[in-house]
């Protein structure tokens, strides 16, 4: 003999475990079993009436996900995961690396020009990034050369990244946010949209921003994560508790050492200590010639920058160009100077008539 | 029940660092998140967004997080969070609450659930008038008790609420729905006599 539930009211049928499952899967054998239901309890047929109503109520609109769906959604999840270990990126310790990365600046001033990394050379490392990337939809560029590179965002932000580091960001940015993974160090420079906040993550820290200036280090092997604010604000959360943003302003900075997550936050003070890192220099400028700023920009970003230096000779250049993009600032002098750019084959090209 | 225990192994191993034991938690609550996250009238990208940050979030904090004995509970608990978080940043959310949707199904298919469409109908019309005047957190109380079948504790730990306040706003819910419960089965008797 089945045990059938014995409801006295609607409450206790729609509490009632057998009677959910029944409502949200609508199996064969459970419809057998609520027919049989009604059999043995005639009188109680309202009150199953009125259950099932409330039920349909509280439930809602349906929902019209197939299980491919469903499936294709989790697999696009797991392909967002940043993997565990990058294998071709060596743990350097301590603060001899950034005297190095200083070092490494200074030497690619002299080479910069040849040793420009294709971002179409993409090292891939993993199945679940080839999988992503096979699809289409996500951009990975690994810096293997030995000075930093300049990478275009498609929402026109940039990031300056070290060597040795390496970012993924989505190729169509979505609605609702624009997100890079970092794995390593890069400078960023985050084009303004409110709509749209811009998160980088990394393995320990998640940093959120709006449109600013800031640098980003968290390299697998190293006891420290930090995050630099050149300019604007931004939004840190450590991995370990990321219901306690830590907001920054300009000139502060915040590290977590990764094994204790201990949160140390002070004012960057440093800038005598490593004078050409991007983080620390100015793009404001007074009637500077355009070509100044031009080779400025070329060693900052290790782009090149081609123009007709003869055409541009008489041109100049007033305002400041701290907390925006590499491409913005491109875009800004040309809009003064009353030129053009184009960007082909990782370098960018001036068209100008000159300035009288 | 089996699904439970296999939660929890599921739970453990993606604990443990094994990433396809967390791709089949995301395969087997996607749509009850989804669902859950579409009630507070927000649209499906960003609540796709938020369920990605939290498993993105869940992935990378793997090591700090405990046992669960109801993994599902701690996703919707989570999920809450970060669409709370959402309205604030995003929608410049001050409320003290969201909102709650009532849009109803499309079609009801009557005759797979043994009901008459006829009467159904008109329960559910009175009924939904009766929620729509619920306060939202009443209605989010109604449908993580009788659709998610959360406990009391749960709904109070999910909501971010004490115990009474849930028993509360149950209670109040109730009182309203069964106003009209008792409306129905006069209808039904004079469509009868008609």
């Amino acid at each position: 003999m089945k045990s059938f539930p014995n409801p006295h009211s609607v409450t206790e049928l729609l509490d009632d475990e057998v009677f959910q499952r029944w409502m949200k899967e609508r199996r064969r054998e459970d419809r057998w079993f609520w027919e049989e239901w009604l059999q043995v309890y005639p009188e109680k047929r309202d009150l199953y009436e009125q259950a099932v109503a409330a039920f349909l109520l509280i439930e809602g609109k349906e929902d019209n996900l197939t299980d491919d769906d469903v499936a294709l959604k989790a697999d696009q999840i797991l392909a967002s995961i940043p993997d565990e270990s990058f294998d071709n990126i060596k743990p350097l310790l301590g603060w001899t690396w950034v005297r190095w990365v200083a070092a490494a600046i200074v030497i690619g001033l002299a080479t910069w020009y040849q040793f420009l990394p294709k971002p179409q050379e993409v090292t891939l490392t993993s199945r679940s990034e080839e999988k992503a990337l096979e699809e289409g939809k996500w951009t990975l560029v690994n810096n293997t050369s030995q000075q930093p590179m300049v990478v275009l965002l498609p929402d026109n932000s940039s990031v300056v990244l070290s060597q040795g580091s390496r970012v993924r960001f989505r190729k169509v940015i979505s609605k609702t946010k624009r997100e890079v993974f970092l794995q390593g160090e890069g400078f960023f420079e985050v084009a303004k949209d409110a709509q749209k906040p811009f998160f980088v993550y990394t393995n320990s820290l998640t940093t959120k921003v709006l449109g600013t200036s800031f640098q980003v280090r968290s390299f697998e092997g190293e006891t420290v994560a930090l995050v630099k604010v050149k300019s604007g604000k931004v939004a840190v959360t450590s991995v370990a508790a990321p219901n306690k943003p830590t907001f920054l302003t300009e000139h502060q900075e915040l590290s977590i050492v990764t094994k204790t997550n201990e949160v140390i936050q002070k004012t960057s003070d440093n800038v005598a200590e490593n004078p050409a890192a991007i983080v620390n220099q100015q793009f404001t400028y007074e009637f500077a010639p355009v070509s100044e700023i031009f080779s400025q920009l070329q060693e900052a970003y290790h782009l090149p920058i081609q123009y007709d230096h003869e055409k541009l000779r008489s041109c100049t250049f007033t305002g400041q160009l701290n907390d925006v993009p590499f491409l913005e600032k491109i875009r800004l002098i040309c809009l003064t100077i009353e030129a053009t750019y184009e960007v082909v084959d990782d370098k960018v090209i001036i068209h100008s008539q000159g300035c009288n | 029940m089996t699904s439970q225990i296999q939660d929890q192994v599921l739970w453990k191993s993606y604990r443990e660092g094994d990433k396809q034991a967390l791709g089949i938690i995301v395969e087997r609550y996607y749509r009850t998140l989804r669902r859950y996250g579409l009630k507070f009238m927000i649209d499906e990208a960003a609540v796709e967004d938020c369920i990605q940050d939290l498993f993105l979030q869940l992935w990378q904090n793997r090591l700090q997080i405990n046992d669960t004995c109801s993994v599902k509970h701690y996703l919707l608990k989570s999920l809450r969070s970060h669409i709370i978080q959402f309205l604030r940043i995003e929608k410049h959310f001050t409320h003290q609450e969201p909102d709650w949707d009532t849009a109803l199904p499309k079609e009801i298919d009557a005759e797979t659930l043994l009901i008459q469409e006829e009467v159904a109908l008109f329960q559910i019309n009175e009924l939904k008038r009766q929620l729509d005047t619920l306060p939202a957190r009443e209605r989010e109380a109604l449908y993580l008790k009788y659709y998610e079948n959360l406990s009391v504790a749960e709904i109070a730990e999910t909501m971010n609420v004490n115990r009474q306040s849930v028993s509360n706003f149950l209670q109040k819910a109730l009182t309203k729905l069964r106003s009209r419960w008792l409306v129905a089965p006069l209808y039904w008797l004079i469509c009868l006599f008609l």
